[in-house]
């Protein structure tokens, strides 16, 4: 037994000396990489090449103008045809990683430190929460572009020349240091030192001059790119390909400051295996998919959006395109030849695919002549990484995952009219990922080289993304293309115009809409407050929810608002010219004095003028709040000295129409304390105004209008403007019943931009609020929904290109789950035009919702249990009916849940 | 949007007897060689020099071969898969004590000794991560005084 035991022993300890000394001779080859250092901010290759990466901006033009995008890319191909030196090779990457919510944090961070509304943060933070619950089952995506150009070096080295004439050198001195017997013995050691291990080496002299040529290269590159590009610093270049050759590091090391200290025991830091059809590249498995068929006959510059366009392309991958620049000369020569070759070939058996073979190559050929095009080999391929795999477990989850994904690339390459891709096979993808790799460049043919003329070739670069989103974002809606955006309306830098308006047909999503932004504003900015105008209890539950003022005019229930009252008054200041205005409107409405009558507005300004130089006096600080009211202007008028009697009987005239509201409680009245109370959320009920005579209702709608616009500019104690948002929900039955309101709104767009304030209206058509001029002209930014009907007004106004227009016939909206609409941010050739979607939370589901079977729901659960707040019943049916009602294709609650519940 | 044209089929090659144009040469030298191989010594099978045998069959096999890489591959097959077959699948990490020697060697020469960069500069790497260490420790120190102090002024 013992002896046994001796023998275990013997064979563990023979075991474990036989796996030490693996430990330092592991199977398998060394890891090596062509990147030995960086010289200033360009990697250097081990033949002296130098390259440098860009970044590169990529413009959201997925719905702009054909023309656009195609001038892009003759640009671009411009810049690819120009005369290089041979053997320079640029890259592009195309990088996708998914997004678990990296703005949500955006959101977060974006938020004021004090300031903001509690119970509108609360219930932002739900819906942020169900952003991050469906970013974690199905990632958003981000994607960046970057450019790498390779410059050749000019002189080409020979490494084995070099090494020899080391060798001698090292020899030399190791005689002159230790004598020529131990130098004799140290042979070995002297070849190992100085053996050819094909790097160049240069002088830092001979290096500053690779890098001035080099740079030359790199200039003309960046002053002939149509697109915006940022050369990466040193540390950047540094940090992507550190992180694009190990994977598996979560940061990258302190780059060494010594000059021509070699890089790659950094750099292969991380073992490559594997024998199937994906590589084990440290803990990550990877697959690459090339495309083997250029597209057929033609290519259009849209041809890779069914690539970067999609929302399910969520993994990371990053797709490459690698242009070639051989020398012209020879591929002229060559191609030469081979339409000599084809010639001789087919033409003498008269076959067709010979003849339309020899006619591509004339084509070709007159093409290429004089140097106007260039002939590019062209590589495009598709680098994809699993998921991380620690165990075997993971590994074949991750793997099944990524052959899902290699396959639906594949079927996306072959959506393109004739092109073909295919999975790279296990040996191909053994040779071919060490030159994908960031930085790896290899001008070497891989056979995966398509050739054709830049302008042609140029179209395999992607060069569009979605719109980035704002910097301080209060608002996420997620692209149709899976980015995940945040909206700022009060970012001046990228909505200039204080107008947004939102257009889409019935159960569009559009009221829903405008109280997710009155909410996410109030929860993100500082001392924020909304007023909004509202028509059929849309914004109740918001309001009761966020401790908001519903105001809902009663015959009843006397709270005048006073429309000669300003802020201002009580300092003793002289109203502007909006206040005027706003006066002077509301005495024509009440003294029915049309537009056309020019006598009766001139007679109403100068007494207006003179009612408020005559009490405005009387205020002041320390004094009591004296204001105007309707009886001031009557008096005022009836004695005012007109010179002219046409003009002193139309007076009379008007005197005796606004007669009958001299003692009006509701018109000729100082405003009702309440009003004067701050509140950062009210919300004036217009359909409440049914109720009242025809004439009070409309001067009604006026005066609350009027004291919605005068919010605009509130200033706080230090002066400062607060921001402000003004909603106007269904504006096309203002614009039928109230249209004296659009005048208000006229001077609301006007002043918006200087005061820190936005006005956002919501309607069913671009028509109802295409009369007022000032309104459609200072709106640049439409959200426009789902639309029923002719929307070429829209398509018009906005001047969207046919991509953008036909966008609109393909929103659409799932009750419960999300509404679309296309984003229209400004005009010109800087205008943002993006498909969002607009998804809810349960529980802002339920609070915001205006389905009629939804508020049923909503009123069963409050009457059942009266002790329940508005947020607890939200809360409850967001908890049992997460979507909804309609959603799940239910009418109405289960009430014995409710029985349950109690 | 504007239509470019796409040639896809400029450079397919030539193809004769299933052997593209640019593998012709190859075959025509592996004929010839296995033609004048045998003829030396001078033997005959079935009345017939051994030279028209092996040139016959060579030159089939050769074509039959070049048919074999071509037909249903992906270009650079054979490159890949003879490659495949020298070159271990699995590339490991480079070890800081591996056998292997490692990338020690700097890239510049310098100009007034270009001897110098022949030698492995272990006293410059020693130096310099002591010197690393002796930062990152001193940082420690202090940090860890820091909240020592804080801790201190705390229970006070």
């Amino acid at each position: 037994m013992e002896r046994i035991i001796a023998y275990d022993e013997l064979t563990d300890e023979q075991e474990r000396r036989l796996r030490t000394r693996a430990l330092v001779r592991p199977t398998g080859r060394r890891r090596d990489s062509t990147i030995v250092g960086i010289y200033k901010d360009a990697l250097r290759h081990k033949d002296g090449a130098l390259t440098v990466a860009y970044q590169v901006e990529t413009p959201g033009t997925m719905f702009a103008d054909d023309a656009l995008v195609d001038i892009r890319y003759d640009d671009l191909a411009r810049m690819l045809a120009f005369e290089k030196s041979p053997g320079t090779l640029v890259q592009f990457r195309y990088s996708t990683t998914p997004d678990r919510g990296q703005e949500i944090s955006t959101v977060i961070n974006s938020r004021a430190a004090a300031g903001t509304h509690t119970l509108a943060s609360l219930l932002q933070s739900s819906n942020l929460d169900y952003l991050r619950g469906v970013a974690l089952s199905l990632p958003y995506r981000r994607s960046v572009l970057t450019m790498w150009i390779r410059v050749p070096p000019k002189k080409r080295g020979n490494p084995t020349m070099t090494a020899l004439a080391d060798f001698q050198r090292a020899l030399r001195q190791e005689m002159r240091d230790r004598g020529s017997v131990p130098a004799l013995r140290n042979l070995a050691g002297i070849y190992s030192r100085t053996a050819d291990d094909s790097v160049v080496r240069r002088t830092l002299e001979e290096e500053q001059q690779a890098y001035n040529h080099a740079n030359r290269v790199w200039r003309l590159f960046e002053n002939s790119s149509p697109l915006t590009l940022r050369r990466f610093s040193r540390q950047e270049i540094w940090e992507a390909v550190f992180f694009g050759h190990c994977q598996n590091s979560n940061s990258a090391p302190t780059l060494p400051e010594r000059p021509g200290r070699d890089l790659r025991d950094y750099l292969c830091g991380e073992t490559i295996e594997g024998e199937l059809n994906y590589l084990m590249h440290g803990e990550y498995p990877i697959a690459i998919v090339s495309m083997f068929t250029p597209p057929n006959e033609f290519v259009t510059a849209d041809a890779l959006r069914s690539l970067i366009g999609r929302r399910d392309f969520n993994l990371r991958h990053t797709i490459v395109t690698e242009y070639l620049f051989p020398e012209q000369r020879k591929e002229t020569k060559r191609l030469d030849r081979r339409i000599k070759q084809v010639k001789r070939t087919f033409t003498r058996r008269d076959n067709p695919e010979g003849a339309a073979a020899l006619r591509s190559l004339r084509a070709v050929r007159e093409e290429v002549a004089g140097a106007r095009e260039s002939l590019l080999p062209t590589r495009f391929y598709v680098l994809l990484y699993g998921e991380r795999a620690r165990n075997f477990s993971e590994l074949k989850q991750s793997v099944e995952i990524l052959d899902e994904q290699c396959e639906r690339i594949v079927s996306a390459i072959r959506q393109i009219p004739g092109a073909n891709a295919d999975r790279e096979e296990p040996e191909a993808l053994r040779a071919l990922y060490p030159t994908a790799m960031a930085g790896e460049l290899s001008p070497n043919l891989t056979g995966r080289e398509l050739t054709e003329v830049s302008n042609s070739v140029a179209v395999l670069t992607p060069t569009e993304d979605s719109w980035h989103g704002a910097i301080r974002p209060h608002t996420l809606l997620s692209t149709v293309t899976g980015r995940l955006v945040g909206i700022d309306l009060f970012d001046r830098n990228q909505i200039p115009s204080p107008l947004i308006q939102i257009i889409a047909a019935p159960r569009g999503g559009k009221s829903i809409l405008m109280a997710q932004f009155a909410c996410d504003i109030l929860a993100s900015l500082s001392d924020a407050s909304v007023n909004a105008i509202d028509i059929g209890e849309t914004l109740l539950p918001l309001a009761s929810v966020l401790g908001g003022r519903y105001i809902r005019p009663r015959p009843d229930e006397v709270r005048a608002i006073n429309i000669w009252s300003y802020p201002e008054l009580k300092d003793g200041e002289m109203p502007d010219d909006v206040q005027k205005a706003l006066v002077v409107g509301d005495l024509k409405m009440l003294a029915r004095v049309s537009d056309d009558d020019k006598t009766a507005e001139d007679i109403i300004s100068a007494v207006v003028g003179q009612v408020y130089e005559n009490i405005v006096s009387q205020n002041g600080p320390g004094r009591p709040l004296f204001e105007p009211v309707l009886s001031h202007f009557v008096a005022q008028l009836r004695t005012y000295p007109f010179d002219a009697e046409i003009v002193r009987e139309r007076r009379e005239t008007l005197a005796l129409a606004l007669n009958n509201y001299i003692g009006h409680p509701w018109l000729d009245a100082p405003t009702h304390p309440d009003y004067e109370d701050k509140s950062p959320f009210d919300v004036f009920e217009l359909g409440s105004l049914r109720d009242f005579p025809n004439d009070i209702k409309l001067s009604l709608a006026y005066r609350i209008a009027a004291h919605v616009a005068r919010c605009i500019g509130r200033r706080r104690a230090d002066g400062t403007r607060a921001p402000t948002a003004n909603l106007f929900d269904e504006m096309w039955e203002i614009k039928d019943e109230y249209p004296f309101i659009f005048k208000v709104l006229q001077h609301a767009g006007r002043k918006g931009p200087k005061e820190n304030s936005i006005t956002i209206l919501a309607t069913h058509a671009f028509e109802d609020i295409e009369d007022v001029a000032s309104l459609s002209k200072t709106g640049n930014v439409i959200f426009v929904g789902k639309q029923l009907g002719d929307f070429s007004k829209i398509v018009a106004h906005a001047k969207l290109s046919e991509n953008g227009a036909t966008a609109i016939s393909h929103i659409k909206t799932a009750p419960g789950r999300f509404s679309q609409f296309l984003m229209v941010i400004g005009t010109g050739p800087d205008q943002v035009v993006e498909l969002v979607q607009h998804e809810l939370s349960p529980l802002m589901l339920w609070t915001l919702t205006t389905n009629a079977d939804e508020r049923n729901a909503r009123s069963i659960v409050s009457a059942y249990h009266p002790e329940w707040s508005e947020t607890e019943v939200h809360a409850w049916l967001a908890q049992h009916y997460p979507r909804g009602l309609t959603a799940v294709g239910l009418r109405e609650i289960d009430e014995s849940l409710l029985a349950i519940a109690a | 949007m504007r239509a470019r044209p796409v040639r896809r089929n400029i450079y397919l090659p030539v193809v004769r007897f299933g052997v593209a144009d640019s593998d012709w040469f190859t075959v025509l030298l592996i004929s010839c060689a296995s033609y004048l191989a045998p003829v030396p010594f001078g033997i005959t099978l079935l009345y017939v020099p051994l030279q028209m045998w092996t040139w016959l069959l060579v030159t089939a096999g050769s074509i039959a071969f070049f048919n074999y890489i071509r037909i249903g591959r992906k270009p650079h097959w054979l490159q890949h898969r003879v490659r495949s077959l020298f070159l271990h699948h699995r590339q490991y990490r480079a070890i800081p004590n591996g056998r292997r020697r490692g990338f020690t060697r700097s890239w510049i020469l310098s100009s007034e000794a270009s001897d110098a960069c022949l030698k492995f500069d272990a006293a410059f790497e020693s130096t310099s991560r002591t010197v690393l260490l002796l930062d990152h420790n001193s940082r420690v120190q202090e940090a860890f005084e820091e909240r020592w102090n804080e801790s201190l002024l705390m229970t006070n």
